[in-house]
């Protein structure tokens, strides 16, 4: 079978063709928004003064099947990265805030830091890599660890909880 | 009528700033770029979840990487670059048949384009039709292209496996069978 090249391929772009564009981007718009809250998210979680970052995954969330943003039970949720892995356990307080418990592997005393819409709250996880913080107001959460004896920090996404 | 969303010479100068520091350059970048990459991240199947992330993902990289990327004609390239291959490692979850998703009404509200919209009602139908004629990979380029800058019609082509002269600064052979079909069944309409 031999493809038949459709005719005028060659020829430059014109007025139509950009129109064409910008109807088919119209559509896609429409078809397939991207969330609303999508830019703000991404725009809370590159405000880190850090620039040798390592950048964790999400691999996988128990607890919940549904909506991510249901902090109502327990849920535990794991990021992974070339050099960490870490099980955050999050639960709901009686404040209405979040309580986070957090497990490194492999484990170490490191300087961490959960970044939230009030502000970061500070901690250190302990020589079996545990780490607690309560008190985390609803919304963007981000988790960054400053590993100590190396120069990149270690962040995972900013979610919504 | 202005066709272009995206101004280029805006696009290059928030990279520069962005590049020496200047994070409200950033800011503006992730604006601009950031429906772009959640059309690459939703086009390789992932769900809307994993679509957020994997854009978000791209963006903390970049944060690392502005010291390897030349220009901000790269910088769109790298972003598709690094978007589609986290897209890639969330792997098994993603769905391979992807029917064309029905075309909502007008989202005039939801939306407020910097321009009124540029089809009439009739032809968003049918623009759409043709879309989903198209052969997949014709349909992918197109859902991408759209999206980009004109300057970076080449570059971006290349970051999307498309041979060269795919599209920009001819017109390539998706975009002509588009046409083709638009002008097949209704010629003038669109003039």
């Amino acid at each position: 079978m031999t493809t038949v090249e459709p005719a005028g391929a060659h020829e430059p772009l014109d007025e139509l063709d950009l129109r064409l564009l910008a109807g088919v981007r119209e559509l896609w718009e429409d078809a397939d928004p991207m969330p609303d809250t999508l830019v703000d998210q991404i725009r809370f979680a590159i405000q880190l003064e850090d620039v040798d970052l390592e950048v964790m995954r999400i691999r996988e969330q128990e607890g919940l099947v549904v909506a991510r943003s249901a902090a109502e039970q327990g849920r535990l949720i794991t990021f992974d990265s070339e050099s960490l892995t870490i099980m955050v356990n999050v639960s709901p307080e009686p404040a209405g805030t979040i309580r986070l418990d957090g497990w490194l592997t492999p484990p170490a005393e490191h300087p961490i830091e959960v970044r939230t819409c009030d502000g970061p709250l500070t901690t250190t996880s302990d020589d079996e890599g545990r780490f607690a913080v309560s008190g985390v107001p609803h919304g963007m959460v981000q988790v960054v660890v400053r590993t100590l004896g190396r120069s990149r920090t270690v962040s995972t996404p900013a979610i919504e909880l | 009528m202005t066709v272009a969303k995206t101004d280029h010479g805006r696009v290059a100068a928030l990279f520069d700033a962005a590049r020496a520091g200047d994070r409200a350059a950033l800011d503006e970048l992730v604006v601009l770029l950031t429906p772009l990459l959640w059309q690459v991240a939703r086009d390789q199947g992932l769900d809307v979840e994993q679509a957020s992330d994997v854009v978000q993902t791209a963006w903390l990289r970049l944060l690392g990487s502005f010291a390897e990327i030349r220009s901000s004609v790269a910088l769109t390239g790298w972003l598709i670059t690094v978007t589609k291959r986290e897209a890639w490692r969330t792997g098994e979850k993603r769905q391979i048949e992807r029917p064309l998703p029905e075309l909502p009404e007008r989202l005039a509200e939801a939306s407020p384009a910097p321009e009124e919209g540029v089809l009439r009602d009739d032809q968003r139908a049918r623009l759409w039709r043709a879309v989903d004629n198209l052969p997949e990979r014709c349909r992918s380029l197109l859902r991408i292209v759209a999206f980009v800058h004109r300057p970076d019609y080449a570059e971006v082509g290349a970051r999307l496996g498309m041979p060269r002269g795919s599209i920009g600064p001819t017109r390539g052979r998706c975009l002509a069978r588009l046409r083709e079909q638009l002008l097949a069944n209704g010629e003038g309409d669109w003039l």
